[in-house]
């Protein structure tokens, strides 16, 4: 094991006790997991404990990774599942960040990011910039981290009913907006 | 999910970490992030460096406590505070040594009682309802490593002697109810002792408000095998738990309660 080791190897080294393993996951992930989870809760102090939980949950459980999967998706399940522990603990109120709820009032950018939504998501991408901010966060929550619904709702703080429906509207919104994109290309 | 030749611009990652990114373009970067660590690393990068120090301080002391049991972290959550975690670790009846020896016991026991119906029983109801006063009178013995520290903070005796003795109960009777059910000839002895064991628990709790654990355990345990030895030589050892003494070990059951409760009360600093 050395600082420049495969995520797998040194997941492997954690399991086996190896703390300067953990040490080297911890430098190489933690930065994007922290920004990740800012994105979904603006408190500082919350994101950092989830981060720490994050990686002692790694420390006791490296031996549940299975060699086959990708490092990193393994440590964003992990983390995304401690911060909805963490916000159905506390009874945090919704801590969406500032930006998400403004993303509604600037509506898409720059030709460069339609550029880069293009190569990644195509038409999806605008349809997915034209929901609105609830529905956006229950694409987020249940979509991108592939979270349960029953997580998602805890993560939101709303009825899983309320998710349910909002997911329906999402879906049938982003539909007609890929119908009617599909029709004018 | 993304492809091959693509990677995210520092611009980009930098309005990704400002929260300036919308949804569509954030979420294309997390994908992509992902399965690319050459992205990951420029990220690490850009973000303020040692704003992550905290959270590994507290990943590295939190690896370095040991963990309670199982048991104990169930217990936890359900709203066992930290400090009855503690006391409980270090009661020494409830470690491993102490319930394989429980099991040894009562399965002897029990053994007994298949072999010759009326002495095994009397030995089986001899045995199982002393299992939790010992437990309880171990768990006080002098050596508790918390010894001084419990005898020397305000922590409530009460607390300590309810805390333990219910942990006890807790660990060693379903074990003995157990064994006693998987042996026919028991019968409803693998119930009946419960009683009496309770009566016999809470002697020795206010026994030990005066007298050392050792002596409280003696006395408890030579009631109880007067106790036996009187109904085996009058009839049988089961007329010991007969149904008709039941008013018998409750009034005797609630009259220690209320003694031991008057004793912890009015007299905090007693020997335990």
């Amino acid at each position: 094991m050395n600082r420049n080791s495969d995520d797998a190897v040194l997941l492997r080294a954690v399991a086996a006790g190896d703390e300067g393993a953990l040490r080297v996951l911890f430098d190489r992930h933690g930065p994007w997991i922290a920004a990740r989870l800012r994105r979904r809760c603006n408190d500082e102090e919350v994101v950092a404990d989830v981060l720490s939980d994050t990686f002692v949950a790694v420390w006791r459980g490296a031996r549940r990774f299975r060699s086959d999967g990708e490092p990193a998706a393994w440590l964003w399940g992990i983390a995304v599942r401690r911060l909805v522990d963490r916000l159905r603990r506390h009874e945090a109120p919704t801590p969406f960040g500032a930006a998400d709820l403004d993303a509604h009032a600037t509506p898409l950018a720059s030709a460069e990011e339609e550029v880069l939504l293009g190569v990644e998501h195509g038409d999806l991408g605008s349809a997915l910039g034209r929901l609105s901010p609830e529905l956006r966060a229950v694409v987020q929550a249940t979509v991108l981290d592939g979270l349960t619904t029953r997580e998602a709702a805890r993560l939101l703080g709303i009825p899983q009913g309320t998710l349910k429906g909002r997911l329906r509207r999402a879906k049938a919104e982003m539909r007609t907006a890929l119908v009617t994109a599909g029709g004018g290309a | 999910m993304s492809t091959t030749a693509w990677h995210a611009d520092a611009a980009l990652l930098g309005r990704y970490l400002d929260g300036a990114a919308d949804l569509s373009a954030a979420a294309s970067v997390e994908a992509h992030l992902i399965s690319c660590a050459a992205c990951r690393e420029r990220l690490a990068h850009l973000s303020p460096a040692g704003d992550l120090a905290p959270a590994w301080a507290r990943v590295v002391a939190e690896i370095a406590t040991p963990r309670p049991s199982p048991a104990l972290r169930l217990l936890r959550r359900f709203g066992l505070s930290d400090a009855d975690v503690v006391l409980l670790r270090a009661a020494r009846a409830l470690d491993g040594s102490w319930t394989l020896a429980v099991i040894a016991v009562v399965a002897f026991a029990a053994l007994a009682a298949l072999s010759n119906a009326a002495g095994g029983r009397a030995l089986y109801l001899l045995v199982a309802p002393l299992v939790p006063v010992m437990g309880v009178v171990a768990s006080f013995a002098s050596f508790d490593p918390l010894d001084d520290l419990t005898a020397a903070t305000p922590y409530s005796k009460a607390r300590v002697a309810l805390v333990r003795a219910g942990a006890v109960c807790v660990t060693s009777v379903p074990v003995v109810v157990a064994l006693g059910v998987s042996v026919p000839p028991i019968g409803s002895l693998a119930f009946a002792w419960l009683l009496p064991s309770l009566a016999l628990t809470l002697f020795s709790l206010l026994v030990m408000t005066a007298w050392s654990p050792a002596a409280a355990g003696t006395s408890a345990g030579a009631i109880w095998v007067v106790v036996v030895a009187v109904a085996h030589r009058a009839d049988e050892a089961a007329a010991a738990v007969d149904p008709r003494l039941v008013p018998v070990y409750l009034t005797l059951a609630g009259a220690g309660a209320v003694a031991l409760a008057v004793r912890l009360t009015t007299a905090p600093g007693g020997h335990r």
